[in-house]
């Protein structure tokens, strides 16, 4: 009997820890609101240079019924992804694999960090964005309006669609865009609007900045907005900030002589600073 | 004082107009509201224009929260009118006339929206380190249908007529499908039957080292594609089944085929499965297994006229069969297996008639003569392949089996004769290859390699000459070989920069070959075995960005045949031990992402080897390679060439050139011997000495006109040679030459046009010592028109036209191939009806025979063809 009883015991302690084994680590995502509906999604081709280097991105334009949201591709997924495991704790290793196919299917080579909702709050443009992945910024700002210079006679087919060029002054840069007068949405990528058509392709006149469309599709999704603890500070004050990390970065990399490890997997020092802000921000109004 | 009056007034006057001016400066507002709800509708956008002039823009707003709207405009308003229009609502048009006053209240009505759902061509080339990726859709045209027709569009990218693909001239190393390779070199396989409507991109990958634990090791030298399939067409069932009937004219054969085409691709499993039966056209061989290497078709020399220029699947008619399937599976990251089977089945027969005409001084005489060959090729074969490709182990083990069956048959029947040929070859094969690599933490490398092989080929050949030779003849052969490789390697990384290597192979092959001719004069029967052993030491630094590699490698060959003395009638023995040595250095660097270059130069006992290839991409994408090439075999300075190219291509203004001249000659001395090639089959050699120098050069320069969809392209080559050859005591001196031009148009200007016209002219010259010049003349021009006025009907204009003409026997010959196509493509289902007919094919010659001139004229017969297709896709 005591052989019997200690068999089960056994028995018991074996199986109490397989299972303590397979218990994982449980983890909630990221924390977010659905705050509208989309009625047509706009992909972006995105390229931005800064001196020599050349870095791209795609950007979603979701145009709900009342918001309208822009932010990089990837950020666009994560939500999408968000929205799906409403707000619950699941296995990290599932969320492991889900980050892991975000990156490979955003594969973009520019950090973007900003998501623009515009009329959310309603009469307002609110700017998420961040300076380390640990410190969150929300602004919320009044919409400023652009004063457009529409030239009808010149025109360019874009995609099937007949394009007409305007020029406007934007947050301390000189845009040229296209826009489509068939599609009556007076919103582009980015914060760029009021135009009386969608926006096809932005260029600034410097050329560092460029947005070209790739697909606009009819869809029913989620917009969805995050719910991080947010700072709440002054656009321009977070630009500054983001300036001055990515200097001490810079210099911090230089003085450690940490490397970069880019495509050709052949090593080396990290000797520029990959930093060209859409806004400038001493030339706002 | 009148004066000043009219000052004022026109003061005034200007002044009054300007007020004026003024108060015409409008507001135009409104409210927009839903006419079901009634409800204001924001972000509506509100434009005024004047009817007659287009899209002349006078001012826009766009509703706020409330729907309100405000245009402020300055010049006159009557006539001009105002346009609402919003997503989900009806556009709306008012008016403004003379009465009308603001602000106005307007209505929309709610309407169902359908966007045109478009995606847009991206850039059609975009290079990121060493990857080059070709946008699909920048290259379609309506008569690019498989993968093949789009890589043959690509720049910097050729399809040879095999179906083997080429990047900058240089064969591709892998094809794979999202990142697996299924194929490896039957990649024809997929590049004929997926369609190019399916791919999204075709990257190239240049200097891409398959072997995971190698790639900051060695640099591998040549490119390998990817091609990445649309989003929706991945881990779904596609591909196409196939239906074709006709009829061949005049012999009124009926023509049948069908294929089945399916695969089933996703980034973890692939599978691809062909059906291919038909009775009138040639299985490509690049769809085939490439192991049965050994099997040749048996080709007997019994047409005594020249060959027909006509391709022979033009008016063959094979009967084909041929089932294949093959299947990956990724069964981790870095684990992976993958098998293929392949049966087929391929009889070609064929009977052409002609008739000849001879003009002899007793008068004219008509022959007319009937030539009927027949080949057939059986073959199965099957290999399953597991691979373990991780960064600290790779593990390939690859088993192939199969055997094939070769048969020939050829006879020619006239008023006068007939004679008939047979030939057989049936071959079996083993063939099993290991490899075994570990990297240890230190980054040192141990390495295992075994293939072992094993094949028989017996072959007989049988014929009954009735007139041409006094007797029948009839042979048999059988050879065995059995080979084994093992090779093992160990690399010490001394640092981080630095590498050292050691490697040593050996080679042990047996072989046995004996044939049976009924003339007993001469048998032959040869075996024995070949032992090599290669050992190699090398030393490698990598600093950042350089990689240098120093060789040195010592070999030991032992040899030994017993083989019969044909003309002596007794059994001598072969032995020889070569010992020699050669040593190798390369070094490859990459000074930026945009300049490169790579040096070799080696030399072991007999040869001396040196190139170099620089390369450099002075704008993006656009490359510039500079390549020298030196050969020579020492001491004894036997063969030597030298070549030099210039290669120049930058897509993006369209413009692909390469130009390169080349020199090489030979001097063979050979006093006899016996000669043993890779299956490990022995030769007996004669006397000879040949002496040969060539210069050559190659001039090709491609434009691709974006905005046109045009591709302009011409290419100049040129061959110059003497060639001395002493056989048999006497000495022989032939002088050669052949140039070529060619000019290729190929052009889609329009949707409903695309036309690829091309023509050539080549030369080939000989003359042999004390004779006339011979010199062959071919022109060629091919033009095909595709036409599409009505939305997917195609309509196909193809013509070929050779006309060749021979100095020496004042010999002719002209064919011209005549083809059109109409095709129709509603949804998934495709109608194609296809008609071919070879106009005429004549040749003319003229000799003399003894003391008379002898006319020739040859009429071929040439049969035409109709053909009805009809394809599913899914």
């Amino acid at each position: 009997m005591k052989r019997v009883c200690f068999f089960v015991w056994l028995l018991l302690i074996s199986f109490s820890t397989i299972f303590a084994q397979k218990q994982e680590r449980m983890w909630k995502y990221r924390e977010v609101e659905v705050i509208d509906q989309d009625k047509i999604q706009c992909i972006y081709q995105y390229d931005v240079r800064c001196g020599e280097d050349q870095r791209s991105d795609k950007i979603m334009l979701q145009i709900g019924n009342h918001v309208v949201k822009s932010c990089s591709f990837g950020t666009y997924l994560q939500d999408s992804l968000a929205v799906k495991l409403e707000n619950k704790a699941y296995p990290t290793s599932f969320l492991s694999k889900k980050t892991q196919e975000i990156r490979t299917r955003s594969n973009a080579s520019a950090n973007i960090t900003w998501s623009v909702f515009r009329n959310y709050p309603e009469g307002k443009v609110t700017i998420h964005d961040r300076v380390t992945s640990m410190e969150y910024y929300r602004s919320e700002e009044a919409p400023i309006g652009i004063d457009w210079n529409v030239d009808y006679k010149e025109e360019r087919e874009i995609a099937g669609y007949i394009c007409q060029k305007a020029t406007g002054h934007y947050m301390g840069r000189d845009w040229i865009v296209w826009y489509a007068p068939e599609l009556p949405i007076s919103y582009g990528p980015w914060m760029l609007h009021g135009l009386p058509g969608l926006i096809f392709e932005a260029l600034d006149v410097s050329e560092d900045h460029k947005f070209s469309i790739l697909k606009i599709n009819q869809t029913r999704e989620p917009i969805a907005c995050d719910l991080h603890s947010f700072f709440k500070a002054d656009y321009d004050q977070v630009i500054t900030l983001q300036r001055k990390h990515a200097e001490a970065l810079l210099r911090t990399l230089q003085s450690k002589g940490v490397v970069k490890a880019d495509n050709n997997s052949k090593s080396q020092v990290r000797t520029r600073l990959f930093f060209n802000p859409l806004r400038l921000p001493d030339d706002k109004k | 004082m009148r004066r000043f009056f009219v000052l004022f007034s026109v003061v005034l006057f200007v002044k009054l107009a300007y007020a004026q001016d003024v108060s015409t400066l409008k507001e135009l507002s409104g409210v927009v509201l839903d006419a079901k709800t009634k409800e204001v509708i924001p972000e509506v956008v509100v434009t005024l224009k004047r009817k007659t002039e287009g899209n002349n823009l006078f001012g826009y707003s766009i509703t706020d929260a409330q729907g309100r709207f405000l245009i402020k405009v300055k010049s006159p308003i009557i006539g001009l009118f105002l346009s609402f229009s919003s997503l989900g609502y009806e556009t709306k048009t008012f008016d403004i006339e003379s009465g009308t006053t603001f602000p106005i209240e307007l209505e929309l009505r709610p309407s169902t929206f359908e966007l045109k759902e478009v995606v847009v061509k991206g850039k059609p080339i975009v290079g990121q380190g060493d990857t080059i990726s070709y946008n699909a859709s920048s290259f379609l045209s309506p008569s690019t249908r498989s993968l093949e027709d789009l890589i043959a569009r690509l720049p910097g990218l050729t399809v040879e007529a095999g179906g083997k693909i080429k990047y900058q001239g240089k064969s591709i190393n892998k094809l794979y499908i999202e990142g697996l390779d299924l194929l490896e070199n039957r990649y024809a396989l997929a590049t004929q039957n997926i369609q190019a409507s399916d791919i999204q991109s075709i990257q190239v990958l240049e200097n891409h080292q398959p072997i995971k634990m190698l790639q900051d090791l060695i640099v591998e030298e040549l490119a390998s594609l990817n091609i990445k399939l649309k989003k929706d067409r991945l881990s779904k069932l596609k591909g196409h089944i196939k239906a074709m009937a006709g009829s061949s004219l005049p012999t009124e054969n009926t023509l049948w085929g069908g294929d089945l085409f399916a695969m089933k691709i996703s980034r973890k499993k692939q599978n691809m499965a062909s059906i291919v039966g038909n009775n009138f056209l040639h299985a490509n061989s690049r769809s085939f297994f490439s192991n049965m290497k050994k099997v040749q078709q048996v080709s007997i020399p019994l047409n005594p006229f020249p060959k027909a220029p006509i391709p022979k699947s033009k008016y063959q008619n094979p009967r084909t069969f041929s089932a294949s399937f093959g299947t990956i599976k990724k069964i981790t990251n870095d684990k992976e297996y993958k098998y293929n089977l392949c049966v087929q089945k391929q009889s070609a027969f064929y009977q052409t008639s002609s008739r000849t005409e001879y003009f002899t001084p007793n008068g004219k005489r008509i022959i007319e003569e009937v030539l009927s060959p027949e080949e057939q090729i059986k073959s199965i074969e099957g290999d399953f392949t597991y691979t373990k490709n991780s960064d600290r182990c790779y593990l390939q083990d690859r088993l192939v089996l199969g055997t094939s069956i070769s048969d020939s048959e050829t006879a020619i029947m006239n008023e006068k004769s007939f004679l008939r040929q047979q030939a057989q070859i049936k071959e079996l094969m083993l063939d099993n290859q290991f490899s075994y690599k570990r990297k240890n933490s230190k980054g040192s490398i141990t390495s295992f390699d075994n293939t072992f092989s094993l094949s028989a080929i017996p072959s007989s050949h049988f014929g009954v000459p009735e007139v041409y030779t006094p007797y029948a003849y009839a042979q048999t052969s059988k050879s065995l070989s059995a080979q084994t490789y093992l090779s093992g390697s160990y690399l010490w990384r001394l640092s981080d920069i630095s590498s050292l290597s050691f490697s040593t192979r050996g080679d042990f092959v047996y072989s046995y070959f004996k044939s049976n001719l009924n003339d007993p004069d001469s048998e032959n029967d040869t075996q024995g075995g070949i032992v090599k052993t290669i050992s190699n030491l090398s030393y490698q630094i990598m600093p950042s960005s350089w990689n240098i590699t120093l060789n040195l490698h010592g070999n030991l060959d032992w040899m030994r045949f017993r083989y019969l003395v044909l003309n002596q009638l007794k059994k001598e023995t072969f032995t020889k031990v070569n010992p020699y040595w050669g040593t190798y250095c390369s070094a490859f660097c990459k000074v930026t992402s945009g300049v490169k270059f790579y040096v070799r130069a080696g030399m072991n006992h007999s040869k001396a080897i040196s190139m170099s290839d620089f390369i450099l991409n002075p704008i993006r994408n656009s490359y510039l390679m500079v390549s020298s090439k030196g050969e020579v075999d020492h001491p004894s300075l036997t063969n030597y060439s030298s070549s030099f190219s210039l290669d120049y291509s930058n897509p993006l203004i369209g413009l692909f050139s390469s130009f390169s001249l080349g020199y090489m000659g030979r001097t063979s001395n050979w006093v006899g011997g016996i000669d043993v090639d890779d299956s490990g089959i022995s030769s007996y050699r004669k006397n000879f000495k040949n002496n040969s120098n060539h210069f050559n050069g190659r001039l090709f320069t491609s434009y691709h006109m974006y905005p046109l969809n045009t591709i302009l392209s011409v290419e100049f080559a040129g061959d110059v040679g003497k060639n001395t050859t002493f056989r048999n005591k006497t000495y022989l001196k032939v002088t050669s030459n052949s140039y070529q031009v060619t000019g290729t148009v190929s052009s889609n200007p329009y949707p409903w046009l695309t036309m690829d016209v091309r023509a050539g002219y080549h030369s080939i010259g000989t003359k042999i010592e004390s004779q006339k010049q011979k010199q062959l003349f071919d022109y060629t021009v091919d033009t095909s028109l595709s036409f599409c006025f009505i939305p997917d009907l195609y309509w196909t204009l193809a013509h070929n036209y050779l006309f060749r003409s021979k100095t020496d026997f004042n010999n002719k010959t002209s064919y011209s191939f005549f083809q059109s196509s109409v095709r129709y493509v509603f949804g998934d289902w495709e109608c194609e009806l296809s008609a071919d007919n070879i106009l005429n094919e004549s040749r003319y010659e003229e000799y003399r025979v003894r003391d008379f001139d002898l006319f020739h004229r040859v009429y071929d017969l040439r049969p035409r063809k109709i053909v009805l297709k009809v394809v599913y896709t899914f």
